[in-house]
């Protein structure tokens, strides 16, 4: 490369470089946002609409592994809690709601998210949604700064607490083998001391 | 200002934890007249199920007594390291016995002789062999479960009470790698029921005592069930919700009342010919300060200027790694194996003692696992099975010495919520402290190593054990201590300050049945003299 040539090129990657970074100074307010969507914390509380329920205990079903069944109103009685008791929470519920069906309209006839076969709802989400690892916290915040604040709103308030609810119950300990866990003893309580034998025994 | 219906009772014990519940206990079982004044509330053993469910379940952080009334607890931070006091203590009726570890330990000979031995710090006024009598009586109190096979503690002169916690699956992975370095492991004394004892249960394993600091039916001795036999007795009164603010003195330079609050910032006055101050290592010289009058301008039995001074933690220092076999973590809340090898080396001047421990709930739980994943339905489930139950986390915990500019002072500025000056704490760590807690971390990392462990922590952090000690160390001297070796203030005749905070010397083991054995020495000292 000639001399003058790297100067131009030099020239325009600094140039380029400086203007994203200036781009996302002047943006960072904005994505910010997006990342961690702010609750109106003076929007009414309340319980949802039994249509808008169904689609949330749908999103419940897509996020609890298929192996498992669901009690009955597992994820309804936990919603209904947050959305009465939590300021802000049935407005976010609401919106994801919203989102959720919108979103479902693109896949086939169904024009609502509790409609679609599972294998659709996991699609739909991972049309909104990154996946990765646990852990991966570069991913989790990119992901915030890239979807709007409805999509991470989705996540953080209604996602991610609906599958930590599942993760602390016992059907989560169950995923990992442990029928019995913390706050929930075994009956033998010198069960400790040995391996757990496949299937879970204690 | 109302003075209390039970006007002048022979002793009047501020704090009602540890210290509180064996004295009010030993006191009013020989016949004494006893009230004890505790900031905190109570919380009655009946909610204890409801706490740990809302805890287990996510829907609060901590129990009510960790933080129910953040304005009052206030204070400020000064010096090298941040010490986070609400997080370590616990102020209600219990005290921090309400969210200890409750791993009931005997210090060794050497902790009480660092000066003779090894030429730092300085001896205590009493030996090993001087209480020795006394942890025997403490281990019967709070009924401690273990068995001496630790050749590196000191002498004994009668077995535990209970029967040890056998080894956990997990401990055994330890006790493998340990054996190839040399490392020498035993089991770990704790003060909670291995077998039914003193009206209490046996431990069935909820697994919330260690990351959750709580036990939902007392199988882990709390303080609460000697208030209770103490109140039982007919001679005891506990007073919650009342926060000593001051205590006055007479001509004579004996206390004769302890002036304090209630939530309302109502004010009443507890008389008594004897005053007990137990109120932790940070209230307790913060109380004394604040007790400051013409008689003790720089307050309260402080004329040597040691009230507040040589504040000491056990700083620790924990590392994780991953291995391929299962741990099991999370089955119980407690670890059943340790090594002391470690607490008095032979370079101890150089070194501090360090003890080494293994962690038997470490590693994220499926929900702290999949609190930080992106995937949902069986793809979670996949990487939450792959992941569980494979970190080992091995932690040396560390004893500190004592240094003058470690303090309790008064804050100039912050006010609590009864208009008192906030405690200051002022902490950093030493040179011998950074060189011990070097070493500590790579202990762990040799023993983790050994244990086949992949992808171990490079981490030099640290954090503390949560035992705050030293403010009012005992002495003979009464120019450079706050107590004698009877833990009577060598200025203020009535007035006697038991706990952790008349420690001279810290170590590296727990010092909770120290301060259970100091109490009960305290007490019967007590009422040997009310009888003279």
């Amino acid at each position: 490369m000639k001399r003058s040539s790297r100067r131009v090129f030099l020239a325009t990657a600094v140039t380029g470089v400086v203007m994203v970074a200036a781009g996302a100074y002047v943006a960072r307010p904005h994505l910010s946002k997006r990342a961690h969507p702010v609750l109106n914390v003076t929007s009414s509380r309340g319980v949802l609409q039994a249509d808008e329920m169904q689609t949330v205990i749908a999103l419940g079903e897509t996020l609890a592994p298929s192996k498992f069944m669901l009690p009955q109103d597992f994820f309804r009685e936990f919603v209904d809690d947050v959305t009465r008791t939590r300021p802000g929470l049935l407005k976010e519920y609401q919106g994801a709601v919203q989102l959720l069906d919108t979103h479902a309209q693109g896949f086939g006839d169904a024009t609502r998210f509790h409609a679609l076969a599972s294998s659709a709802r996991d699609e739909v989400l991972r049309a909104l949604l990154w996946h990765y690892d646990a852990g991966n916290a570069t991913a989790r915040k990119l992901e915030g700064f890239a979807t709007s604040r409805d999509v991470s709103a989705l996540r953080i308030y209604v996602m991610d607490p609906m599958i930590e609810h599942y993760y602390r119950s016992p059907l989560g300990w169950a995923v990992v083998g442990y029928k019995s866990f913390p706050g929930m003893p075994p009956g033998n309580a010198r069960a400790y001391t040995e391996p757990l034998r496949k299937g879970g025994a204690a | 200002m109302g003075e209390t219906q039970n006007s002048k009772p022979d002793v009047c014990i501020i704090g009602a934890g540890l210290v509180g519940g064996l004295m009010a206990y030993e006191l009013a079982s020989r016949g004494l007249k006893v009230v004890v004044l505790e900031t905190g509330s109570r919380h009655p053993l009946e909610q204890r199920a409801a706490y740990m469910q809302d805890i287990v379940y996510g829907r609060t952080q901590a129990p009510a007594w960790v933080s129910d009334f953040p304005e009052r607890d206030v204070y400020s931070n000064a010096g090298d390291v941040r010490y986070y006091l609400n997080v370590l203590r616990a102020k209600a009726v219990g005290g921090s016995t309400l969210h200890w570890g409750a791993e009931a330990l005997r210090f060794i000979e050497s902790d009480f002789k660092l000066k003779q031995l090894y030429r730092i710090a300085d001896d205590w006024p009493i030996t090993y062999d001087d209480i020795e009598g006394y942890y025997v009586k403490s281990e019967r109190a709070l009924g401690v479960a273990g068995v001496a096979d630790n050749p590196f503690a000191s002498w004994r002169s009668a077995d535990f009470p209970l029967p040890a916690f056998p080894y956990s699956a997990g401990d055994r992975l330890f006790e493998k790698a340990c054996r190839q370095l040399g490392i020498d492991i035993h089991h770990v004394s704790w003060a909670r029921n291995s077998v039914p004892y003193q009206n209490r249960p046996a431990c069935v394993a909820f697994a919330t005592c260690g990351t959750y600091r709580i036990c939902p039916i007392a199988a882990q001795y709390t303080s609460e069930a000697h208030l209770a036999l103490a109140e039982a007795s007919g001679n005891a009164t506990i007073i919650a919700d009342a926060q000593v603010v001051r205590l006055v003195t007479d001509r004579n330079k004996r206390v004769v009342r302890a002036i304090y609050m209630d939530r309302d910032k109502r004010e009443a006055a507890q008389q008594a010919r004897v005053f007990v101050l137990a109120a932790h290592a940070v209230e307790t010289p913060r109380l004394l300060l604040l007790s400051e009058s013409n008689q003790f301008p720089q307050g309260l039995a402080n004329g040597s200027g040691m009230v507040g001074k040589h504040f000491m933690e056990r700083p620790a220092v924990g590392i994780s790694g991953t291995i391929n076999d299962d741990v099991y973590p999370h089955r119980i809340g407690f670890h059943t194996a340790e090594s002391h090898q470690f607490c008095n080396p032979k370079n101890r001047n150089e070194l501090g003692g360090m003890k080494l421990g293994f962690v038997n709930n470490t590693g994220p739980t499926p929900a702290s696992l999949a609190a930080t994943s992106g995937n949902w339905g069986d793809a979670l489930a996949t990487e939450i099975r792959r992941s569980f139950g494979h970190q080992l986390t091995a932690v040396a915990s560390i004893e500190q010495l004592p240094d003058p500019t470690n303090t309790v002072t008064l804050d100039p500025e912050l006010r609590d919520y009864f208009g008192d000056p906030a405690p200051r704490i002022t902490y950093s760590i030493g040179a011998y402290e950074k060189a011990t807690l070097a070493a500590g971390a790579k202990l762990c990392r040799d023993v983790l190593s050994a244990a086949g462990a992949k992808r171990i922590d490079d981490t030099e952090d640290h954090g503390f054990a949560g035992h705050p000690m030293g403010t009012c160390r005992m002495g003979d001297d009464p120019e450079s201590s706050v107590v004698d070796r009877n833990l009577r203030a060598h200025e203020v005749p009535n007035l006697f300050v038991v706990g952790s905070s008349v420690f001279v010397t810290g170590s590296s083991l727990q010092p909770s049945l120290t301060i259970a054995a100091l109490a009960i020495r305290a007490a019967e000292f007590i009422a040997e003299q009310g009888k003279a």
